[in-house]
Formats: structure tokens, sequence, C-alpha cells
């Protein structure tokens, strides 16, 4: 009897894995091989197009033969392929703590995983990659590079990682950007919530000599439609203040304002020219994987 | 009819208001829940939910049914069917004995008027064809009227009997009610009395019929002051004539003072005590010699009478005949030891101490007939020659409550050898110790048996002058059984025993008790070992016999052919008395537990009438009444079975839709 084939990407079963080594290692080969694509190939020059032969050009670019098929001159141009820098950006405040009925691990594990996964396959291609995580304080960070065991570094911060305090998206966010120097791909990762009016203009900031930013919103699907049935006293995890209520009736209003907020954020993050990715904790990995690759391929 | 076993489990369904309480409670409680944000959380009123409650409801009423069927399970439900021809009898009236109290305690501080005004109180109120009766106790039944309808001759009864002074016993009584209702339906049995912890407090209560309702009445005041006098102790003084001690005890809460009297023919004195409460102290006189014999201790001030009174025998204390037997022909030697025995005894104690009459008799003394002229017999070596028929007189004399002081003499072997033949004494001749000459250092006492009486009195410091003694030589002896072993030797062997034979005593030393053996004569324990052994054995104190009025004397105190109920001899112990018969004085009075001043707990007095009530409803119910019963707690285990089947399969459903709801 032929084994169904395990989804691998699923989070669910990442989560049950519970080491991000391996963990990432088979998220990125199942994201591979579900593609199709081997990463091996084309290293170094990368052709691009093709264009008339200008006089003066260097021959050696000449593509013999299509002169041969169709007696005309045309050159082949390559992109030079340089080492692309990955900086990933971590919110780890408390409220990433939060795990609802249905989601297989908290929103922060989540994070972590789809971090480690990007890591990884960073890595795998060559590329720099560096993580700054935060919350109301720096709570890990690794320098970017590009050396050997750089993924390795990252995955032990990322398992050094535990969500506390309130998150300080401005002050952090500006330390971050005093060390961003050389241009690249910001991958921010964070459930971005009571952010929506800083974090546009802040993320922005990213976007400035040609770099790339995408923000990747982890929610939880009891975030989404407060599933609750009985009488709930509500804790906030990182304000002070609790609100007791019965879930039925403040549902609607609750949904309303929701959609709301991701619609500001997502106009908000539109604005900046940054491209938004919102995930829910039960969301394959493999869609933050792809986004990824979106990004990394030249535009 | 439904009943139960077990009912006071019963008590126990007042805990399923536990669970109400958590019910209504819980119903209100929020879940605490640490979420993300609350910012677009609004606080809602909280909903009406009819159909949530209606399944928490239904599951807290199966939960509380399940509860209740377990216990009433427990409780031993039955269900009794009478038969059709008891139904007729339950329907006829009731019957009523009046079960009261006419012992001494009563008739102080108005208590037998008490007693008579709540009798005729409830007699007028039981419905007109009640049958009454009655049953008076003091002692024993002191007047009795089987249920009548007439209730004059009741009421008539109790009004002409009253309260004598003698300790009440109410196990006659109740045992002579419960005869009279025999098998009467609806018996009820009403108990006037002051339910004074020693009349009532005893284990010869009958047991009585479950079907038979008992119902007790207080009557009687102990709330106030009582002064008693406990007992009193005569001693004839050094100085000349007797000195009285009464020992008082104040009954009541507080302190107060009281004047002591005593009347000793036209002599009459009187002391003043102060009393704390509870207190007992003792009160003496001095009373000059001539005045008579007959004294009377009293309280003038007290009003509880029973027990301010104490007759008393201050006259000459009739002496203890001791017979010295020697055996004069054959060892004449033993005159020495006999000698100093009778001055040991011919001694007066100063303050008191018994008199002792010490007579001289060769060993072929008629034993037989010294027989209650003589209390005690000092055989000093004589054992060995008496003859069989003196034997056999002395195991008589032993038998019949005599005292045996037997020493061993030159043929000592044979001597404990007559003894055991005689089945007299347990204790067998091993052999004799050397000499002290040929040993160096005389034998010495090493144990005294610290649970007798001798031990009480040789302690630490007194004991040393024994453990001085030095005895020369003594018998080896080895002890049987029902000997009790008083003095031993350093080497453990017996030095003197005694054994109980019949109502007498025999007490056996090892060695002589003259000047020969040892210097035990010259010591100082000589004079209490003797007296003190002596008189331990010899058990009534002064030679004065002490009664409680209405018991009887005793048979060997009566004249030969006389019988205790004679009237010559019942009436003397009626009242309060002293008097003097064969040479003996004689003094009674009413007994001292009647003065006690606390009540029995009703309901354990209840407990103990009915202590076998389980086993008579249970084991006599189906024939004596006819009546059938049916054990239902199968049904309720069943119930109880059933109710967590559907509490389980409820609580099943409610769970798997909440689930449902949060997937929803």
């Amino acid at each position: 009897m032929a084994v169904p084939p395990k989804d691998l990407l699923n989070p669910a079963y990442l989560a049950s894995l519970n080491d991000f080594q391996l963990m990432s290692r088979v998220a990125v080969e199942g994201f591979m091989a579900g593609i199709h694509r081997s990463i091996t190939h084309g290293s170094g020059m990368e052709f691009l197009q093709y264009r008339n032969y200008s006089q003066g050009e260097d021959l050696k670019y000449l593509d013999w033969k299509v002169l041969a098929k169709s007696d005309k001159l045309y050159t082949k141009v390559f992109q030079e392929e340089t080492n692309m820098n990955c900086y990933i950006v971590l919110d780890t405040s408390a409220s990433m703590h939060y795990q609802g009925s249905r989601a297989a691990c908290s929103k922060h594990y989540y994070a972590c995983m789809v971090a480690a996964c990007i890591a990884k396959s960073a890595s795998r291609q060559g590329d720099n990659v560096g993580l700054f995580a935060y919350s109301d304080h720096l709570s890990e960070s690794v320098e970017i590079g590009g050396r050997l065991g750089q993924a390795d570094r990252i995955l032990q911060a990322l398992t050094r990682l535990n969500p506390s305090g309130k998150a300080q998206h401005e002050s952090m966010l500006q330390m971050f950007l005093h060390h961003f120097k050389t241009r690249g791909t910001v991958i921010y990762i964070s459930d971005m919530l009571e952010g929506e009016a800083v974090l546009p203009k802040l993320l922005r900031n990213f976007r400035v000599n040609r770099s790339d930013c995408l923000a990747i919103q982890i929610l939880d699907p009891d975030e989404l439609d407060l599933p609750q049935n009985r009488v709930t006293r509500y804790l906030d995890s990182e304000l002070e203040g609790e609100v007791t209520t019965y879930p039925e009736t403040a549902r609607v209003a609750y949904e309303e304002q929701m959609g709301a907020f991701l619609e500001r954020l997502k106009n908000g993050l539109a604005q900046s020219q940054v491209d938004f990715l919102p995930l829910v904790t039960t969301d394959s990995l493999g869609v933050s994987l792809a986004k990824y690759f979106d990004h990394r391929s030249p535009r | 009819m439904l009943t139960f076993l077990n009912p006071a489990l019963l008590f126990a369904l007042a805990g399923l208001v536990v669970p109400i309480a958590i019910h209504l409670v819980n119903r209100q409680r929020a879940v605490p829940l640490r979420f993300s944000s609350i910012r677009f959380i609004t606080r809602t009123t909280l909903r009406q939910k009819s159909r949530r409650s209606l399944t928490d409801l239904l599951l807290l009423l199966l939960r509380l049914a399940f509860l209740a069927a377990v216990l009433t399970a427990l409780a031993g439900p039955q269900w009794e069917l009478k038969s059709e021809g008891l139904k007729a009898d339950d329907e006829t009236a009731e019957t009523v004995i009046f079960l009261v109290d006419a012992s001494s305690s009563l008739s102080g501080w108005g208590g037998w008027e008490e007693t008579v005004q709540v009798f005729r109180t409830r007699l007028s109120e039981l419905p007109g064809d009640t049958a009454a009766g009655l049953v008076v106790f003091g002692k024993d039944v002191l007047e009795e009227v089987a249920p009548t309808r007439n209730r004059s001759l009741v009421e008539n009864t109790l009004l002409t009997t009253y309260p004598e002074q003698r300790a009440g016993a109410p196990a006659a009584g109740l045992k002579r009610a419960s005869e009279l209702l025999g098998s009467i339906p609806g018996p009820r049995i009403v108990v006037l009395s002051d339910f004074q912890l020693s009349t009532w407090q005893s284990d010869l209560l009958p047991d009585i019929d479950p079907d038979i309702r008992i119902e007790f009445v207080k009557v009687g005041d102990f709330e106030r002051a009582n002064f008693s006098i406990l007992s009193v102790d005569s001693f004839a003084s050094r100085a000349g004539g007797t000195r009285v001690i009464a020992r008082v005890k104040n009954d009541s809460s507080e302190a107060a003072e009281i004047s002591v009297g005593l009347q000793v023919g036209r002599v009459q004195l009187e002391e003043v005590a102060s009393f704390s409460p509870g207190q007992i102290q003792p009160v003496a006189f001095s009373v000059p010699e001539g005045n008579g014999s007959v004294g009377r201790v009293f309280l003038p001030e007290d009003t509880y009478v029973e027990d301010n009174e104490y007759r008393v025998w201050v006259g000459p204390s009739s002496p203890i005949n001791v017979g010295l037997v020697i055996p004069l022909e054959a060892e004449p030697e033993k005159l020495n030891e006999a000698e100093f025995v009778s001055k040991a005894l011919s001694v007066e104690i100063p303050g008191g101490g018994n008199h002792y009459f010490a007579q001289l008799f060769d060993a072929t003394v008629d034993i037989g007939g010294l027989i209650g002229g003589m209390d005690a017999l000092y055989l000093a070596g004589s054992v060995s020659y008496l003859s069989e028929e003196q034997m056999g007189d002395l195991q008589r004399f032993l038998e019949e409550g005599g005292v045996v002081f037997v020493s061993p003499g030159n043929m000592a072997a044979k001597q404990f050898r007559k003894l055991s033949d005689q089945g007299l004494s347990a204790l067998t001749y091993v052999g004799r110790t050397k000499s002290a000459v040929e040993r160096g250092v005389p034998y010495h006492v090493g144990w005294i048996n610290p649970d007798s009486n001798l031990g009480k009195l040789f302690d630490e410091e007194a004991a040393v002058d024994l453990y001085q003694m030095g005895i020369y030589s003594y018998i080896r002896l080895r002890a049987g059984e029902g000997t009790d072993v008083l003095l031993r030797s350093e080497d453990g062997d017996p030095l003197f025993a005694r054994e109980r034979i019949g109502k007498g005593t025999l007490l056996t030393t090892a060695w002589p008790w003259g000047g020969r053996s040892s210097d035990l004569p010259l010591r100082f324990s000589f004079l209490p070992l003797l007296r003190e052994s002596l008189a331990e054995a010899i058990a009534e104190k002064e030679g004065t016999k002490r009664l409680h009025c209405g018991d009887l004397l005793s048979l060997a105190d009566l004249p030969e052919g006389a019988s205790p109920s004679d009237s010559e001899y019942y009436t003397l112990t009626l009242e309060p008395n002293v008097f003097v018969l064969n040479n003996k004085p004689y003094e009674v009075n009413v007994s001292r537990a009647e003065s006690l001043s606390q009540r029995v707990v009703l309901s354990d007095l209840r407990a103990q009438l009915f202590e076998d009530e389980k086993t008579v409803s249970m084991a006599e119910t189906d024939s004596a009444l006819g009546s059938t019963t049916r054990s239902l707690w199968p049904f309720f285990v069943l119930a109880a079975v059933l109710f967590y089947l559907m509490e389980t399969v409820l609580s099943g459903y409610k769970d798997s839709r909440s689930s449902d709801e949060i997937h929803a």
C-alpha cells in the first residue's frame, strides 16, 4: 500500500519536528522538489537578453549559433550575479506568544520557522544573511555574512528567542537602520498588531538605496474571528488591561474592526512600496518561501 | 411505611446543597485568557443563554439525583408491610407507665414535691381513654399500679409514697415497668427522675424492648449549694478519749463557711470550717472519755438533709484477737518468738491503729473452738505437730475469713508438706540455708513487692531498715501458683508470702520472727511489718462494720439459726443507726452515693437502654409484630447507576457541542 505523501510544508508537521535545523532542511528541500528547479545551475554570470550587435563590442559575447542559423548578429547580454544581502527582522514581543485552539504552534514559533526556512535557503544560494530580533529591547542579533555556518548561527539564535515585552517598533527599527548599510532584501516578520500607523513609515526607510522589503504578517486564526464560546476575561499580553465579554456578541464588531485594521495596514504598506504578505499560523510554509524566492529573482 | 436502618445517614442529604451552590456560583465566572491584543474587543453584557443553561440544569439535577440515590441506598431503606390484624390494634390508645424515682436524692430541696406536681400535670394531660400505670422505685420497686383507667388510684398511690433513705437503683423499676406493659400495643414509659449520675450509671440496666417509647422528664435541682459528710472515722486518742474525724465535701460551685456538729451522749461539739468549691476537708473533734459510744456528726445549716448526718461508733474499738500457738513441749524455745510477737501486738500505737489482743495456746489446742473467737492465729513452728483434725479445723478457720500466720520451726520440711497436702499452700520446701556463722555474713532482704501494701508502707527511706536486717538462716522455698511473694532474699528466694484461701489469708514466713533467727525483733521495721501484714489480711478496719440503709446483715454476723430477714435484724438497718451485735459495733448510714450532684447524660442513657435495638428490630419484627419488611436499597442502587449513565451521556453531548461551536 502506498504511503500517502506527507505535506512537508504543513506547519503542524514542521512544528512537530521541534528542531529548526531539521525543520528548515525538510521545508526547503520539500519546496525545491515541488518547483522542480535546480538551484545549482547558473552561478557566475546569468544570461539576461539578446541585443543587436553594435560595432566595437567584444566579439566574445556574439552568439555564434544564431549567426550560423539566421545570419544575424546578436550579442548575449549577461547580468552579473552578486551576492545578495538578506536581512531578517523579527518581532518577538509578547503578543507573538499567542497560540489559539486551532493552531499547531504559536505565532512566534511560526515566525521562527519562516525565518529559519528563509535563512536556510538563502544560505544555500550563497547569499549573505543576518538576523535582528527585538521586542522592547534587542533580543538577538546575528551580523550579516555568508561564511560557512552562518545559517546555523541564525538557527541557534532563533532557538534562544522567547517572546516577551511590548513591541517598540520605532526605536528598535531606527537602531537597526543605523547598521543597515549595504543594500539587500529586508524580510520583516511580525504580527503588526497596533503598528499600522508607524510600521509603513519605518519600513519605507528600507526602500531607499534600491533595497527591497517584504513585510510578513503572522496572525493566529483566533485573532481573525474570536471563536471563544463562553464568557471570557481577555487579558492584554502587552498592555495593562483586561476586558470581560461574551465573544458571541462581540464577534461582529471585532471582525469589522480587525478587517478595517488589516485594510489600513495593507494600504499603508502599499504606499510605502513595501510588499505585504499576510499569513495565519495554519498556512503552509510554502507560501512564504515562494514569496521569498519571488523577491529573490531579479526584477 | 418507609423506614431506614441507618436514618442518621439521611442527614448527609444536606450535602446536596454544595453542588447547587457550585452551580450557581460557576455560571457567572469568566474564563481568563491572555490574548494578543484587546484593542478591538468590546465589553458586552451577558447574553441570556437559555439553551445552554437548560443542559447545565439537567446535568445538575442528574448529579444531585445520583448523590441522593447513593445516600438513600446507604441509609438502608425498608418498606414495612403490616398485617391487617395489627392495624386494628394500632388504632387503639397508647398505654403509659410512670416510672418515678424515689431515691434519697429526691428528698431534698423540694425535689419530691416537684416530682409529684409534674406527675399530676402529666397524668391530667393524658387523653381520657389512655390507660396509666405507676412504678415507684428506690433501691427496689416500692409501689406499682398496673395500667388502668382509674386515674385517682394511680394518683393516690404516688401521693402516699415518700422517697426512702437509700441509694436508688432503677434497674428493677425499669424491668417491672416493661413487664407491666407486656404485649400491650403503643407502650410508653415516662421516667420522672433527677437522673443523678450515681443512681443511673449502672451496668445492670435492662435492655428495653425497642417498641416501647421512653420519655425522660427531669425533676429536682442540682444547682444549689450542698455540703455532705462523706465519711467519719473514730480513733482512740493518746490522751484518752476518742478522736473523731469527719470528711466533709462542699459540692457547690461557691466557697462557703459551714459549721459541723458532733453529738455524743449529752456532749455537743461544733467546729466551723471554710470550704472552697468542690473541696473535701477533714474536720476533727476530740471527745472526752465516758460520754457514750454512739456519735452523730451533722451539718445544721445545710438544706439537703440526707447527707447531713453520719452515725459513728465512738466507743472502744473491739480488739483483734490473735491466738499464738506454739509447741510448748517439743520446741519450748519458740516461747521467745511468741513473746516478741505478743509484745509487738500489744503496743498501743498513738493516734489510731488497730488494737490487738494476743493469747497464748499450746499446739494441742482445739482450733475448731477458736473459730469465731479469734481473728488471727500465729502458728510458730506448730503446724508440724497438728493432728489431722486440727488441720481440718485450720482449713475451716481460713475459709471462714480467718488469718493464719505460719513461721517455720525445727521440722520445717514436715510443716510445708502438711500445708501443701491439706491444699492450703502452694509453697514447697527446698532446703535450709547455711547458717550465717558458716557463711560469714548474714542474709538480707533483697526485694519488697512494690504492688503490695508492704511496698507502699516501706517506701525508699523506711525500706532501708528492712534491707539492713540480718537473717541468720532461713528455709529455702519455691513459690507455686497463686502465691503472692511479698519479700525475697538477695538470692531471690521467697522470704514472706501471702496466699488466699476462701475468705481468709495464709501468711508464711521463711524464718522465725524471734530473736534467735534474725535481728528483726530489735528493728524499727518489726512492728509495722507484723501489724500491717496482719491488718491488711483482716479486712474490717477497727472491727467496726459499715452498712448502708437497707443493706441486710450477713449470715456470718448473726447468731446461729437467725436469718437476716428476721424483723429483729431487718429493722436494725432500715434507718441510720449504730448498734452492737456479737460484741461488734455496726454503723448504718444513708448511702453517700446519693449526695453526688451530677446528672447522667440522657442520650447516653437512652443508648444504653436500647443497646440491642438494631438486632431486635431486624431479627424479631417479622415474628413478633407480624410485619414483613422489604429492603429497598437495590432499587436505589439501580437508580443511581441509571442517573450516572444519563449524566455521562449528557455531559458527553454537551462537550461535543461546545467543541463544535469552537470549530464552527
